[in-house]
């Protein structure tokens, strides 16, 4: 499924656009499977993202973001040029490291589901899923929520600084489903 | 501990200052939760939180205070002043006695220069470098702090990329590597600029290797290169004629600040007649930094320096505790380090690369009310009494005994 360059913007915020005709005519199965599926990722945008339950999924993307930027943007990437292997747990107080960002050498960064370690070189703390979820989004004041305890800074605190900077560039640049 | 006021207080703040508490000082800068957010009060080498806690202090105002907090000799001539003014049309004669005096007691210097805080002066001084030279680089050490301007500040923000474009870096004490850069700037250099020793946060502090600095000093002398100490945190705390007499080198520039005013806004460059013409040309000025009362402090305290061989008292401190707080922590299995020079030890636990180790050990030291910093130097004072040692490491004792 291909679409103009406005057009797509138009089906990312949420509105209905048309396809590239040419592309739908020749290949009308695979168009259908297309449009099925994009329905079922608007039916997603449009779910209730405070739920505690969707947290870390808004939490995953926020870092999946973050990483594309560390890995493919210029100015992000020399922030981390120091960094050969390291990772970064994120973790809750109720159930601990779920999601790591980690780099291994030669390798790009990348965001692990599976948490088979806990070995960070640094650890985020969320407080509560409200944390994670604000953090996700770009709510929190990232200062103001490690003197009150919403979030904390565990070890190697220098590359959290970092991909926090990031974070917040990704912020800046991209829209948020709470736009 | 009780923190509920500071709490209190650090909402307040987040709603009208940016980050609540900003800069070094700054929660974010990882400070563990159990450290308070505001001081009330401070005396000697105790200061007393907004909560009403009690702490032993080792952070000293993050190196600002060399004599206690209210030393009474300093605090009688801040008195004497503040009755008179502190900030006029003209600046008082104690500009000139601060600067005859400092000039005095420092060997390299013929001029002294005043503002308010390091970073003042160490931009300052690196355009005086590029005034006297008609160069434009400046070289630095990798992880060196040197102030919070844009060519050399820790943060990502704010910046563009010339602000750093003529800004070269070496790592610390790697003198083939800062050959290298002499070499291929030839004749494009204008300063170098370095600390005594590497005291980078986050990371154990260096000292300099024996040949390093008569190295630095040979390839400035050669190339024509200015070499400026950033003496801001060191000075007072390694020698009481500067901090390049204990590593016995010569500067053409330094820089002071921190404990000069002890606890008053004040920062100095000193340098030799060769300088004169260059600093007369690079603007200088600021709104109070005609401040009489800091220099009635800093002219106080710098007396009290002189007179009491303060910064070999302040090592003889350090070296007595650090020694005894790490034979203390390695019979507890924690095989603490303090790196550096022990009037300003920086503290590391043997294979902790991420300092989740000495987090944890400052968190439960600050639970039993010792101020001991996890990634930044602390700075030990005169003020340190034997009774404040003592009480802080029977603190660190039931400290060692929860963090086991």
């Amino acid at each position: 499924m291909s679409f103009k360059d406005a057009k797509l913007m138009k089906v990312t915020s949420g509105e209905f656009a048309l396809p590239c005709l040419s592309n739908f005519l020749a290949s009308p199965f695979s168009a259908f499977l297309a449009i099925k599926s994009l329905i079922r990722v608007g039916q997603i945008h449009r779910y209730n993202w405070n739920d505690p339950n969707y947290t870390k999924v808004v939490l995953a993307a926020a870092l999946e973001a973050t990483v594309n930027y560390i890995n493919y943007s210029p100015a992000c990437r020399i922030l981390f040029e120091d960094y050969e292997e390291a990772s970064i747990g994120f973790s809750s107080l109720k159930e601990g490291v779920f999601l790591v960002v980690s780099k291994a050498e030669s390798d790009l960064w990348k965001l692990e589901h599976e948490v088979h370690s806990v070995d960070s070189n640094a650890t985020l703390v969320f407080r509560s899923d409200e944390s994670i979820f604000s953090t996700a989004v770009g709510e929190i004041d990232h200062m103001v929520a490690v003197g009150n305890g919403e979030i904390q800074l565990l070890g190697n605190i220098p590359l959290l600084e970092k991909f926090g900077y990031v974070s917040r560039i990704v912020r800046k640049e991209l829209p948020s489903i709470n736009e | 501990m009780n923190r509920s006021k500071s709490d209190d207080w650090f909402k307040r703040a987040g709603k009208v200052i940016p980050g609540g508490i900003y800069g070094h000082v700054a929660p974010a800068a990882g400070l563990p939760l159990s450290f308070p957010h505001y001081c009330e009060e401070a005396k000697g080498a105790r200061f007393t939180d907004l909560d009403g806690n009690e702490w032993i202090d080792y952070m000293c105002g993050f190196g600002a205070i060399l004599h206690g907090y209210r030393n009474p000799i300093v605090e009688e001539k801040v008195s004497n002043q503040s009755l008179k003014g502190s900030v006029f049309n003209q600046p008082s004669t104690l500009m000139v006695e601060l600067a005859e005096a400092m000039v005095n007691a420092i060997d390299f210097a013929d001029w002294a220069v005043f503002a308010k805080n390091g970073s003042d002066l160490t931009t300052w001084a690196i355009r005086v470098a590029r005034e006297k030279t008609g160069r434009e680089y400046i070289i630095k050490a990798k992880g060196a702090y040197h102030g919070v301007d844009a060519w050399c500040d820790p943060g990502f923000g704010g910046r563009i990329p010339s602000d750093r474009e003529k800004i070269l870096e070496f790592n610390w004490n790697n003198l083939d590597e800062l050959s290298d850069l002499f070499n291929q700037n030839k004749g494009k250099i204008a300063g170098i600029i370095l600390t005594p020793y590497h005291h980078a946060a986050f990371a154990p502090s260096e000292l300099p290797l024996p040949d390093f600095w008569s190295g630095v000093e040979d390839l400035c002398r050669r190339d024509g290169i200015t070499l400026i100490l950033d003496d801001v945190r060191t000075g007072g705390r390694l020698h009481d004629g500067g901090s390049h007499r204990f590593f016995n080198f010569t500067p053409d520039m330094a820089i002071y600040s921190k404990a000069l005013g002890n606890g008053y806004a004040i920062s100095a460059c000193l340098s030799s007649e060769e300088f004169r013409k260059a600093a007369c040309d690079v603007f200088l000025t600021g709104s109070c930094w005609n401040d009489a009362v800091a220099m009635a402090a800093a002219l106080a305290s710098f007396k009290l320096s002189q007179e009491n061989q303060i910064a070999s008292k302040v090592l003889n401190i350090g070296e007595m505790f650090v020694r005894r707080l790490e034979k203390l922590t390695n019979s507890y299995g924690v095989e603490l380090k303090m790196t550096g020079p022990p009037s300003m030890p920086y503290p590391f636990i043997e294979g902790d690369t991420n300092l989740f180790k000495i987090q944890k050990f400052c968190q439960f030291c600050s639970e039993e009310g010792l101020y001991f910093h996890p990634h930044h130097n602390w700075f030990l004072g005169s003020a340190h009494s034997e009774c404040d040692l003592e009480e802080s490491l029977k603190r660190v004792e039931k400290a060692l005994r929860r963090y086991r």
